[in-house]
């Protein structure tokens, strides 16, 4: 029997109305940014590794720590390695950092995997033996429009999901969201450069094409969405809010497709991962938590007070695909803002006389940043104007956020 | 009748410098009415005067005065006048009438200095009114009561009879000791005894008998003697303008008390110390002072000398409170105008005392009047206050009632704030106390008080928690030498917690904790050398450490609750003051604690000597009703001693040891209502420490200015922590979050005080660290690599600043500055990618300080007039909280904003925040 510590999500709920405790003290207080200088920050092997029960080639990322503002670092060359009691199962590096399985596989219940990693400078590192987490499905995704606790008016994935043997308990929540972008400024004509030779600068017109007027652009989730039901009577997801969306947000704009994962992780792995959360996780000025380094179940082999971040977790995954319209909540106008400021330019062709070459608006078509939106009219508001009007490319042209290829799951 | 003595004459002239009594004046008066004499020197030198203006009618001055010193000076103008005149230091002249003002106790009764003229007795005339009197002694004789003592009776040979009697504090009827009583016209006379009685000899018939001294207004009575009698005489108390000398009685404490590391908080004076939101408050008061720290706004609780909040035991009339603090630390929950006095032990705590390893703060109520009403109110911006006294039975027993409450709410629901407008905060105090004088012998006091806060912040929760507290004292009289005091208290903090949202996880989650303690304290005098102490203590604690039950039909959370806990703490202790020579005093206390965690309750068992986890679980126990489960038992020796240098100078040093069986578990830097007490058992061991001080102490200029310096150095082992991440509510298995290690704190407090003149207040820095040590031998149970780092309230730069200036008898201006080193924090200092998220790793634990604290308040009182005969006596108080505007971290973490990790502080009242109060005193 192992001491349950179900208890310990209560937390989580408290924390919410922990931080609107503060906003009422913000009658009197503050919150502001805050500069902590002479920082210096420790170079570990960060190891994100989770297999799940979803027959695919399995994932291992080995990056290292960063300073903020800098992009992480991978770790390359490296050996990875699942053993199992059905026998070892090999990684190989197909980008920097990232690490296929070989083949294949599914996790398998019932069995003990461990993760071995050797690092190109000969340190090993090996997890705690994992096994599979129960199995459970996502009954139903309910998107509905509702106003959140911030007060904001938009759309929430409410997740249920019920596990009869009340042992899943530890869930966590990812999605991918691929969502139609239309250029709002599509125009079916292009802007070119006819000739960039000085000193004949000049420019015309073409066709544009009808693809660069809708694509589909696909994000994956960047916050970590956990969900327990340990402190419930039953193991009962109900109305989980797995992601909002706010009526601002332009993904929404048109048709909207998620695919949400559900996780099933072990008590300590989501713990782990809770802790990250809380970490960082608004609130938490009142509610403190006790910052530091935590230790996962991946110990160095080679020096064991090296540290290393990470949990290897073998989790069962189910996922479901939802889609919407704009329309099913919102009337059709207005449309949340564009991600981009579609704002009009009208820059001149420049003839440089002195270093003898085309510039303006030559170089402005050339380099993509700007592009074709009608011809000049004549408003007397531009100051010098060229021949054209201009609107940054991604009102133009969707392909600057996303593909024009209609993904395979697509349904209108 | 109360006489008030003195009548502030001249407002208009403020400002008044240190005086040179020796300087020479000159004047010239012919036949100048002495009040315009008075007025001309008031003029001319810096000297006010205070007096009742009818005592100068019909005396002239003429003269001409050359050169003199100023007490000279007074010599000649008073000379032929019945007036005697007393020089204060800062200047004030205090014009009585008959008698003197002295400034030294009490030999110069003996002299024949009291002496008026003018009374004419005839004897054995007693049918009729027997005197014959100048008419400037009108006011005072008229008042004299006749008493006739024995029968006359014929034959009798005897000239002489003795009057034998007690002295007794009308007030609160102690006995009125070191009282001259003299004689009308005759030279001899007698002081009365420690325990107010007197004898003196009488002649036969009429008499007139003084009693004066300068604690009680002076009385006369015209005894009539023919035989030996007894006189019983209650004084009335007698402080209006002699405030400073009665305190210079009582200021050399500093340096003769035995114990370092002791400090009295006087609450009537702490009115003057700046309020933040117009609320007097006690412990800030005593945060002020060196070696005690805050977190800063909104914390609750304390740092004494380097240790954790939980290490300080506050007792309200001997009953402890487990969170004396209002709306998360910002108001203090005990009510200053119920409180008479404070008592601080951070440095030698007394052997009586125990069970937290940093300080008592000894709280005591005020005695309600035993003789007429009393009250006191005051109306702030943000909560009003009265306390009321009621004589129950005239001069035995009074009942003490006061209430504090908040109309926040009624702010909240008015501010034009969609999201404030929801919710609620409110809170109340309310505490009753009855004293009781069941006879010379016995003693009754009964305190109960109750205090409650309450949040709601969203319309789906709902917060709050209560502290209770009763106590029963009965002190009771053997004889001189012997008493004893039975002490029950039963205290009790409670949370609880309210959630009622739209899922399925609507919840009630609660936690109560209930102390019930039983003291027995005996002194015992033995000669003159020892005072001794001895007794016992016996609690028991009931914790339930938490439920959580589902609220409302929908919810599907699981009722559960966490089995409760017991426990029996116990002391015997027994201590000695011993006056070893004079200059030399020792007390040294010895307590024997025990502690034992009780069934009914279940107990997780882990193997030794691995990190107790999941993985070296071996079984939960159960304990049968009243089945010990785990007991420990610590002697704690507690030795101060003081050498006398000389009077005013000494040395003090003491050794002091101490255990603590409860601990509070808080993840938090600061405590917040929602942490939880946990009882020792077999897996969290008892926290102990060591200290060990050292102090000089000087009074100078008669006891105007006190210095003290003070170092100590303190070693606690067994102090709590937490690992990475803990969660500490409601978890059944809190052994597997909590570490115990090593604490190291050393510090050097030095004050400067100014006890009394128009300008006081004090002084004080600190140098001090507090240190802790985590180490273990696995990596989990490791902090910082197993070294001393610092705790979360290692502060090395403490200053603070309190002053008091004192512009007239009505106005005053307060101000309250301080300085502190920035708490120490964890900080993130990188990140790093997992499962597509940001997060971010972080410093050693405590490695960075977030930016010094500092901010001044100024605060401005006005007094109503002191008119005698008014009703009551009324305050305003104005002050500014910060008003620099300081922006004050008060915790710093981190967020990801839109995946960029971001540090961000926040602070509390960041502006200067005004406050007025009217406070009434009647």
């Amino acid at each position: 029997m192992r001491v349950e510590n179900i208890f310990k999500q209560v937390v989580s709920f408290i924390k919410p109305f922990c931080a609107l405790f503060f906003s009422f003290m913000s009658l009197l207080s503050c919150t502001s940014d805050i500069e902590f200088e002479n920082q210096t920050f420790e170079d570990v092997l960060v190891i994100d590794a989770t297999i799940t029960n979803e027959f695919q080639r399995q994932e291992v990322r080995l990056t290292r720590t960063y300073a903020f503002g800098e992009e992480p670092s991978f770790e390359t060359d490296a050996m990875v390695k699942v053993l199992s009691n059905d026998g070892d199962i090999l990684f190989e590096e197909t980008e920097p950092g990232i690490y296929l399985s070989i083949s294949a596989f599914k996790a398998e219940p019932n069995v003990d995997y461990q993760l071995l990693v050797i690092t190109k400078n000969n340190r090993s590192y090996s997890s705690t033996n994992q096994s599979l987490t129960t199995e459970t499905q996502i009954d139903n995704i309910r998107v509905d429009r509702i106003v959140n606790d911030d007060n904001v008016d938009g759309v929430a994935f409410l997740v249920d999901s019920f596990d009869p043997t009340n042992t899943a308990k530890f869930y966590k929540y990812e999605f991918i969201e691929t969502f139609k972008v239309i250029a709002p400024m599509w125009v079916d004509e292009d802007a070119i450069v006819v000739s960039d030779v000085y000193p004949n600068c000049d420019v015309g017109l073409v066709p544009r094409s009808e693809d660069l007027k809708v694509c589909y652009r696909t994000e994956v989730s960047n916050q970590f969405n956990l969900a327990t039901t340990a402190t419930l009577t039953e193991d009962r997801v109900e109305g989980h809010m797995a992601h909002f969306l706010s009526n601002k947000n332009y993904k929404m704009s048109h048709r909207y497709s998620m695919l949400l994962k559900q996780f099933v992780l072990s008590s300590e792995g989501y713990e782990y991962l809770e802790n990250l959360n809380r970490f960082t996780a608004e609130g938490s000025a009142f509610s403190q938590v006790q910052t530091g380094f935590l230790v996962g179940n991946i110990k160095s082999d080679t020096n064991v007070s090296e540290k290393v971040i990470g949990y290897f977790e073998v989790a069962s995954v189910d996922s479901q695909r939802v889609f919407f319209n704009y329309t099913d909540f919102y009337p059709p106008t207005p449309l949340p803002p564009y991600i981009e400021d579609c704002f009009i330019s009208a820059p001149p062709i420049k003839v440089d006389s002195q270093r003898e070459i085309c510039s303006g608006l030559i170089n402005i078509i050339n380099n993509g940043e700007l592009i074709f939106f009608k011809e000049y009219n004549g408003d007397p508001v531009f100051v010098d104007p060229g021949p054209y009007y201009l609107v940054p490319r991604a009102c133009g042209d969707c392909t600057a956020l996303g593909t024009n290829i209609i993904p395979d799951f697509w349904i209108e | 009748m109360k006489k008030f003595l003195l009548v502030l004459f001249v407002l208009g002239s403020l400002v008044v410098k240190a005086q040179d009594i020796n300087k020479r004046v000159s004047f010239n008066f012919n036949e100048t009415s002495l009040y315009d004499a008075i007025i001309k020197i008031e003029n001319q030198t810096d000297y006010q005067f205070y007096f009742i203006e009818t005592w100068l009618q019909e005396y002239k001055v003429t003269g001409t005065y050359d050169n003199l010193s100023f007490p000279e000076l007074l010599d000649e103008v008073f000379n032929n006048t019945l007036l005697n005149y007393y020089i204060t230091q800062d200047g004030k002249v205090i014009l009585t009438k008959y008698n003197r003002i002295y400034d030294e106790l009490p030999n110069t009764f003996f002299e024949p200095e009291i002496v008026t003229n003018t009374i004419t007795l005839a004897p054995k005339e007693e049918s009729e009114d027997p005197i014959f009197y100048n008419k400037n002694t009108a006011q005072t004789i008229s008042e004299i009561q006749t008493v006739r003592i024995g029968k006359e009776k014929e034959n009798v040979k005897q000239n002489a009879f003795i009057l034998q009697g007690k002295l007794a504090n009308a007030k609160n009827g102690y006995p009125a000791a070191n009282v001259a009583i003299t004689i009308e016209g005759r030279r001899s006379g007698t002081v009365s005894k420690e325990d107010g009685s007197f004898s003196i000899k009488l002649a036969k018939g009429h008499n007139l008998v003084k009693f004066q001294s300068l604690e009680f207004q002076d009385i006369s009575k015209r005894v009539i003697i023919y035989n030996n009698g007894t006189l019983n005489v209650d004084l009335i108390e007698a402080l209006e303008g002699l405030d400073e000398v009665l305190l210079r009685g009582n200021v050399n404490k500093a340096v003769k008390d035995a114990p370092a590391g002791v400090t009295k908080i006087d609450v009537e004076k702490s009115k003057n110390v700046p309020l933040v939101l117009g609320e007097r408050d006690i412990f800030k008061v005593a945060a002020s002072l060196p070696g005690i720290a805050t977190a800063g706004e909104g914390a609750n609780g304390f740092n004494v000398r380097g240790g954790k909040t939980d290490q300080n035991l506050i007792l309200l009339d001997d009953g402890v409170i487990y969170n004396p603090a209002h709306f998360f630390g910002i108001f203090s929950a005990i009510n200053p105008f119920s409180t008479e006095e404070v008592t601080i032990y951070k440095g030698h705590v007394p052997a009586e005392y125990g069970g937290r390893l940093s300080s008592v703060f000894d709280i005591l109520t005020k005695d309600a009047s035993v003789d007429k009403i009393k009250g006191e109110a005051s109306i702030g911006l943000v909560t009003s206050n009265a306390v009321v006294e009621v004589p129950i039975v005239k001069e035995k027993s009074g009942l003490l009632i006061g209430g504090r409450t908040t109309y926040s709410d009624l702010i909240l629901q008015n501010l034009d704030n969609e999201e404030l407008e929801k919710s609620s905060a409110s809170f109340y105090d309310v505490i009753a106390k009855y004293n009781h004088k069941i006879n010379d012998k016995n003693n009754l006091k009964v305190t109960a008080y109750y205090s409650k806060d309450k949040f709601s912040i969203t319309s789906d929760s709902l917060f709050g928690y209560s502290n209770r507290m009763a106590s029963i004292k009965w002190r009771h009289i053997f004889n001189d030498e012997n008493t004893a005091s039975v002490l029950l208290t039963n205290s009790q903090y409670k949370f609880d917690i309210e959630f009622d949202g739209q899922t399925n996880r609507n919840f009630e989650l609660g936690y109560t904790l209930n102390e019930t303690a039983l003291k027995l304290i005996f002194n015992k005098k033995f000669n003159t050398k020892h005072l001794f102490k001895y007794g016992l203590e016996l609690k028991r604690y009931d914790i339930s450490p938490g439920f959580i039950r589902p609220l409302g039909t929908n919810s599907q959370v699981e009722s559960r609750t966490i089995a409760d806990e017991q426990a029996l703490e116990g002391a015997l202790f027994l201590s000695d003051i011993f006056k070893v020579t004079k200059d030399l005093q020792i007390e040294a206390g010895l307590r024997y604690s025990f502690f034992s965690a009780v069934g009914e309750a279940s107990q997780n068992i882990y193997e030794d000597g691995i990190p107790k986890s999941d993985d070296s679980f071996i079984e939960t126990r159960t304990y049968g009703s009243g089945e010990s489960i785990k007991t420990y038992g610590n002697p704690e020796f507690r030795i101060a001693g003081r050498y006398l240098f000389t009077p005013s100078f000494s040395v003090k040093g003491g050794v002091n040891t101490s255990a603590q069986y409860i601990h509070r578990l808080s993840s938090n830097t600061t405590a917040s209502p929602i942490d939880t007490w946990k009882l020792s058992d077999a897996n969290i061991k008892p926290q102990r420490a060591v200290q060990y001080s050292l102090g000089l102490f000087k009074n100078l200029n008669e006891n105007m200015y006190e210095v003290s310096l003070e170092g100590y150095y303190k070693k606690s082992n067994d102090i709590l922590d937490y690992k990475v991440g803990a969660q500490l509510l409601l978890n059944e298995a809190l052994e597997q979050e909590v570490l115990q290690g090593d604490g190291k704190a050393y510090g050097v407090e030095f004050l400067l005080k100014k006890t009394y003149g128009k300008f006081n207040g004090w002084i004080g820095y600190t140098y001090a660290r507090s240190l802790l040590k985590l180490d273990s031998d696995f990596a989990e149970e490791r902090v910082n690599n197993g070294e001393y780092f610092s705790s979360n309230y290692d502060r090395p730069h403490d200053f603070s600043f309190v002053g008091n200036f004192k512009l007239t008898e009505r106005f005053s201006f307060s101000s309250n500055f301080v300085y502190q080193t920035g708490r120490p924090v964890t900080v993130a200092t990188g990140s790093f990618i997992i499962n597509d998220v940001e997060a971010v790793t972080f410093s050693d634990r405590n490695e960075f300080r977030i930016p010094d604290y500092y901010r001044l308040d100024l605060g401005f009182n006005v007094e109503g007039n002191h008119k005698k005969n008014k009703l009551a006596h009324s305050f305003w108080t104005i002050s500014v909280y910060n008003v620099l505007g300081r922006n004050n971290p008060y915790s710093v973490f981190f967020v990801n904003e839109g995946g960029e990790i971001k540090a961000k502080q926040t602070s509390i009242f960041t502006v200067p925040v005004p406050s007025i109060s009217y406070n009434l005193k009647f």
